[in-house]
């Protein structure tokens, strides 16, 4: 029985919505009563990548489509369309853009998504901006000077703008923001000739990111919109307004942008999940600040330039993940009622005060702290007292092991791992020399390696394997170890020491 | 409307089978139909829908209750959508999408029309006349000429013996 050909035209409509272009156009070859049904299908959907066909009979077929709608009356509410235009056919192809775009207004199309690529820079076809019905635009690789924006833009809906690699003057790309109130993603990547993007008037906008050109000088951003959800800078400057209330922000990622925690301490962020500042620099000298994040659940600090400048306590009674990547001790200290949170510091090619990563880890100690050092140089200072649990420590296994062992009093001074295991990089076989060393010295307890006072607290170590495959940690002894290190290719069996320490009051 | 007594307002729906099912007033006013016959005082007694079996009624009865349990949280309702969809031949679906637009449940509409797209999606043409019991009544040469001017359509589709 043949119920889908029998089913009413509005439910056959609208199953033939959810069809894929492709898929719609084949059901022309099912049976003769099917040949032309795909065409009561009220969305259209054109993309030069997923037609298989050479770009004249992608051209064409678009065009014929397009007309057969209009000549027929046919109701069209959506059409999408995906094209380059930097081939042979280059100038074709924007002619008939400047033909299509008139028809869908003429047929009063609801809503269109237009995405067009160029690589070198012609100017984007003027029409774009007289689609009334655009809600999404994505365009790349254009130039968008006068010729390509006119004064008047008519797509005063849109919701979603991506720009990439297009080269825009910072007075025509506020005339556009100006002239498109909706819009609620906006997206820019490595546009030349933006030296500023002001977007506080986008009342609407949820989604935020900027990407800026690596030649040019930095791009300063004004943006506070309380609609904002998500914002994303990478190589930008970005001010925030003195006292500006971030209501609905969720995820804040800056990489490469400069004082963005000057400006974010007077703002307030009640939403803030996420945060992340990534080579960052810029902080106010010798000062100490308080912030608080009342949602804040993932922080992490990467590369900060000048944080051994300032003292920061970061109010944030939700934290659930704290990390911290940099080549100083950062003297910053997180208040929380957060009872099950992690905290990962990893200090790299950074000069070692045990005094202040003492101050570090017990300002980290209600969290189960992961730390790691990789190729440091010691500042020898005291003054230190209680040492800090810590859930593991791994340090650089390529490290001179004549000065190790003193290294590792040092350490176990300051804090008192659960595990020990190594950075994970291997010069020539220096993992297999550096877990022979702490085998001597903590399993079998060389004399001469620890301080007496640190073997009086250790009350037993064993070494633990596991194969990269593996999930659990299993006890091994030495012979073990070497045996598999050497024998794996590629990924290589790895070790930890485990270690218990006896209470100290 | 008893709403706001406390007590939850019941409705009777009668199926064209003369099943009689019985389902609280707010979730059966998914259905605009139903709404509309219960604001113009229609729902004394019985509603009939003469155009839903007792088989689809009390599916479509089974998705009112499950969907108004679940508060304004878009994701869920669509995974309970996709759920209470996925294991549904399309006897069924047809059956469903029928109901749906009598019933004037658009999102029930919308998500039975989806699945039944989906089950096309990059189907060979016989596949999809065999699913669908569609029967084929071009002449060889006229299906290779259709063929012919929708090449592009056909790439990357599944193959299959009669395609």
């Amino acid at each position: 029985m043949d119920r889908i050909s029998d089913l009413p035209r509005d439910i056959l409509q609208r199953i033939l919505y959810f069809v894929s272009q492709e898929d719609a156009v084949r059901t022309s070859v099912l049976s003769k009563s099917w040949r032309y049904t795909w065409r009561i299908r009220p969305n259209l959907d054109f993309s030069e990548s997923t037609f298989k066909g050479d770009k004249r009979e992608f051209l064409s077929f678009v065009d014929n489509t397009l007309q057969q709608y209009r000549d027929q009356r046919l109701c069209l509410d959506e059409f999408h369309l995906r094209i380059s235009l930097d081939d042979y056919l280059e100038y074709e192809s924007a002619s008939l853009l400047e033909e299509w775009i008139p028809i869908l207004t003429t047929m009063g199309v609801k809503e269109s998504r237009l995405s067009i690529c160029t690589v070198d820079h012609n100017d984007m076809p003027s029409v774009v901006f007289q689609a009334e019905s655009l809600q999404q635009l994505h365009v790349e690789g254009f130039g968008m000077d006068r010729d390509a924006v006119p004064t008047i833009i008519l797509s005063k809906h849109l919701k979603k703008l991506r720009l990439r690699r297009v080269h825009i003057e910072g007075k025509i790309f506020q005339e556009i923001l100006s002239s498109c109130p909706l819009i609620e993603t906006m997206h820019v990547e490595k546009c030349g000739g933006l030296r500023n993007i002001k977007a506080n008037n986008l009342r609407r906008l949820k989604d935020f990111s900027f990407e800026g050109h690596n030649d040019l000088e930095d791009c300063s951003i004004e943006i506070c919109p309380a609609s904002l959800e998500t914002i994303k800078i990478n190589r930008g400057k970005i001010s925030f307004d003195k006292g500006a209330e971030f209501r609905n922000l969720v995820d804040l990622d800056l990489c490469v942008v400069e004082w963005p925690l000057l400006s974010m301490f007077s703002c307030e962020f009640p939403s803030l999940k996420r945060l992340t500042l990534y080579d960052c620099y810029g902080l106010n000298e010798e000062s100490s600040r308080w912030c608080r994040f009342p949602s804040l659940e993932f922080l992490k600090i990467f590369d900060y330039c000048g944080f051994e400048e300032i003292q920061i306590v970061i109010d944030a009674p939700n934290i659930l993940y704290f990390e911290y990547r940099g080549n100083c001790i950062p003297s910053i200290s997180l208040v929380t009622n957060s009872r099950d949170w992690k905290s990962k510091i990893y200090l790299c090619e950074c000069p070692l005060s045990l005094l202040k990563l003492n101050e570090l880890l017990k300002s980290l100690s209600q969290s189960k702290i992961f730390l790691m050092i990789d190729n440091p140089y010691l500042i020898l200072d005291n003054g230190y007292n209680k040492p800090v649990s810590v859930e593991s420590l791994n340090l650089d296994c390529g490290c001179d092991l004549s000065y190790f062992s003193s290294f590792l009093n040092d350490v176990f001074c300051i804090c008192r791992p659960r595990n020990i295991g190594y950075c994970n990089n291997d010069y020539g076989g220096s993992v297999m020399q550096f877990v022979g060393f702490m085998w001597r010295i903590l399993i079998e307890r060389e004399s001469d390696q620890l301080s007496q006072l640190v073997l009086q607290d250790l009350e037993e170590a064993s070494m633990e394997i596991k194969e990269w495959y593996e999930e659990e940690w299993h006890r091994a002894p030495l012979s073990e170890f070497l045996i598999n290190h050497v024998r794996c290719e590629g990924p290589k069996c790895q070790s930890r020491f485990t270690l218990k320490w006896r209470e100290t009051s | 409307m008893a709403a706001e007594t406390g007590t939850p307002t019941t409705l009777t729906l009668k199926s064209n089978d003369d099943e009689l099912f019985s389902v609280a007033e707010s979730a059966a006013i998914l259905s605009v139909t139903i709404r509309n016959m219960v604001e113009d005082g229609c729902a004394g007694g019985v509603i009939p829908l003469d155009n839903v079996d007792g088989k689809t009624l009390a599916s479509v009865i089974t998705y009112m209750n499950g969907i108004s349990a679940i508060p304004a949280d878009e994701e869920k309702k669509k995974s309970y959508r996709d759920k209470f969809l996925s294991d549904k031949d399309f006897e069924t679906l047809a059956d469903m999408v029928l109901a749906a637009n009598y019933l004037n449940m658009s999102c029930l509409m919308d998500a039975v029309s989806a699945k039944i797209a989906q089950v096309m999606e990059k189907k060979s043409v016989g596949w999809v006349r065999r699913k669908f019991g569609i029967e084929n009544d071009y002449t060889p040469e006229e299906e290779a000429a259709v063929k012919e001017e929708h090449k592009w359509t056909f790439e990357g589709v599944e193959t299959d013996d009669d395609n």
